[in-house]
């Protein structure tokens, strides 16, 4: 049996072939609409492409400037959007690198995190403390000053304390251990956040959108206490709202 | 009529709106399914139209 004069073996495995490229492009557009609005145009100008190429129509000029479009904008593209490219893989990555046991922090540790967030709050001091979930924060960790100490107040009001060395990166809690501190994350290019928003809350909102982390933040402008968890930005207004948020969290 | 006439002028510019990005994603993530489908009728019109004008 024959397709346009082909084994219809040849023809399978071409489709199935074409199909797995098609599906790991769509798999990567729909984690970036700037980059699925250019998919889509790459998808009319295909179109356009085999509309001008048609016998029935046939238009040679045409032809010829989509044809050179169609062949050369993938490796255009690739270059001016590397950074964009580089989040979304990110983002797949993020749903393979997950830990089959998670480790959360115990009763103690909470409450110190706790404590030492309210402490920081009332002085207005800025903090950023992670606490890893499923998503490993190794990457982050390798760039950071390792820890490896238990959480205790004291010492995270240390870290955070303004003029030392690691006050301006983030802590990275893995169950009852500070992994590190001075870690930096992406920031977030979420566009529907205020445009004074700090780099610190942008952090904060980054690494929410990347992992399934809590991120605590407290602003060194109005001490106020915030929390970043899958993108989004919550305002803590009182204590017991941020217990209830980490008792969920960490459970 | 005016989005229509919009959409004839300027293709390209309809297709790159945020609007139209944001409904395709939306989509897509809500029907995890779609995406399958949408790539085989996508990779199926490739195939076809490339076997087709090969040979011709």
């Amino acid at each position: 049996m024959t397709i346009f004069g082909q084994p219809i073996w040849r023809f399978l495995l071409d489709l199935y072939l074409v199909f797995i490229i098609v599906i790991v492009a769509i798999k990567l557009l729909i984690t970036n609409r700037k980059m699925l609005s250019i998919g889509l145009i790459f998808l009319v100008l295909l179109g356009l492409y085999y509309l001008a190429n048609s016998p029935a129509i046939d238009l040679p000029v045409s032809t010829q400037i989509i044809g050179y479009l169609v062949t050369y904008s993938p490796l255009i593209l690739i270059i001016i959007m590397s950074p964009d490219i580089r989040r979304s893989i990110d983002l797949i990555w993020k749903s393979d690198v997950k830990n089959d046991t998670v480790i959360m922090g115990s009763e103690r540790t909470k409450e110190n995190i706790i404590e030492a967030v309210m402490d920081l709050s009332e002085h207005r001091t800025g903090a950023l403390i992670t606490i890893e979930k499923h998503n490993t924060l190794d990457q982050y960790a390798d760039k950071a000053i390792m820890m490896n100490s238990e959480v205790s107040k004291e010492l995270l009001v240390n870290i955070f304390t303004p003029l030392t060395p690691l006050h301006d990166g983030a802590v990275i809690i893995r169950g009852d251990k500070i992994l590190c501190a001075g870690a930096y994350f992406v920031l977030t290019e979420n566009q529907s956040y205020e445009k004074t928003m700090g780099s610190r809350h942008r952090a904060g909102l980054g690494i929410s959108e990347l992992t399934d982390s809590l991120t605590i933040l407290v602003s060194e402008e109005t001490g106020g206490i915030s929390i970043a968890i899958e993108g989004i930005l919550l305002k803590m207004n009182h204590r017991d709202k941020l217990t209830e948020y980490l008792n969920m969290f960490m459970k | 009529m005016k989005k229509v006439l919009q959409a004839f002028v300027f293709p390209f510019q309809f297709v790159f709106s945020r609007k139209v990005a944001d409904k395709v994603a939306g989509f897509l993530v809500k029907y995890p399914f779609m995406q399958y489908l949408i790539a085989l009728l996508i990779s199926t019109a490739i195939v076809v139209l490339m076997y087709y004008i090969n040979a011709l």
